[in-house]
């Protein structure tokens, strides 16, 4: 699974930890996610969704 | 587009961390009051039960250290989670083979079983901080 959360946090000048801090997780589980190692449980992804104040289908979308 | 570089561990690292090196301190000085007095003093007694419940005593460290580190893998959050157990398994799975390699050459009545327990033991655990150390590395 692919997400845009890189450039998102771009956006609002966020660093990992900052967008870590917002979601009361680790920076490494943030950089884990951004770079793709790691998908988030629908839980932390609706968090993450909700912190970017967008919907969870415009943040993540499938490999192909 | 240009992110803003920021090293710092979050909020979540750092209570973590504090919690868990905050918490090991009292184990970490039983186990090397406990340890060391089975090395220093010498009871003459063996067959006494005192002296059963004193070579354990060791034990009560060990068991409180497992505690805290339970405690720390329940207040992680869910990538740090799978890291942890990923790498407790690679230990666990060192274990095992060593734990067969040894109890064969037990069985050939070749070394010494209590060496080659300790010498598991030394490596799963090894195994286990090496993995846990490289993939956490790897997130950075």
């Amino acid at each position: 699974m692919k997400n845009r959360l890189r450039e998102l946090r771009a956006v609002r000048r966020w660093s990992q930890a900052d967008l870590a801090d917002h979601l009361d997780v680790s920076r490494q589980t943030i950089n884990a996610i951004e770079t793709g190692r790691y998908d988030p449980s629908l839980p932390l992804a609706f968090k993450i969704a909700a912190v970017l104040e967008l919907p969870i289908e415009s943040l993540f979308y499938p490999d192909e | 587009m240009s992110l803003p570089s920021d090293a710092r561990l979050s909020v979540s690292d750092r209570r973590r961390n504090r919690e868990t090196i905050t918490k090991s301190i009292p184990p970490l000085a039983l186990l090397l009051v406990t340890q060391g007095s089975l090395i220093v003093v010498d009871p003459g007694r063996p067959s006494d039960a005192l002296h059963v419940g004193w070579a354990f005593s060791p034990m009560v460290a060990i068991l409180w250290l497992a505690w805290v580190q339970l405690q720390s893998l329940r207040r992680a959050d869910e990538f740090q989670r799978v890291v942890q157990l990923e790498s407790l398994a690679l230990g666990f799975g060192a274990m095992a083979i060593l734990a067969l390699g040894g109890g064969l050459l037990d069985g050939a009545g070749i070394g010494d079983p209590r060496q080659s327990l300790q010498l598991t033991l030394g490596i799963g655990i090894v195994t286990w901080v090496v993995a846990l150390a490289a993939k956490s590395r790897a997130g950075r």
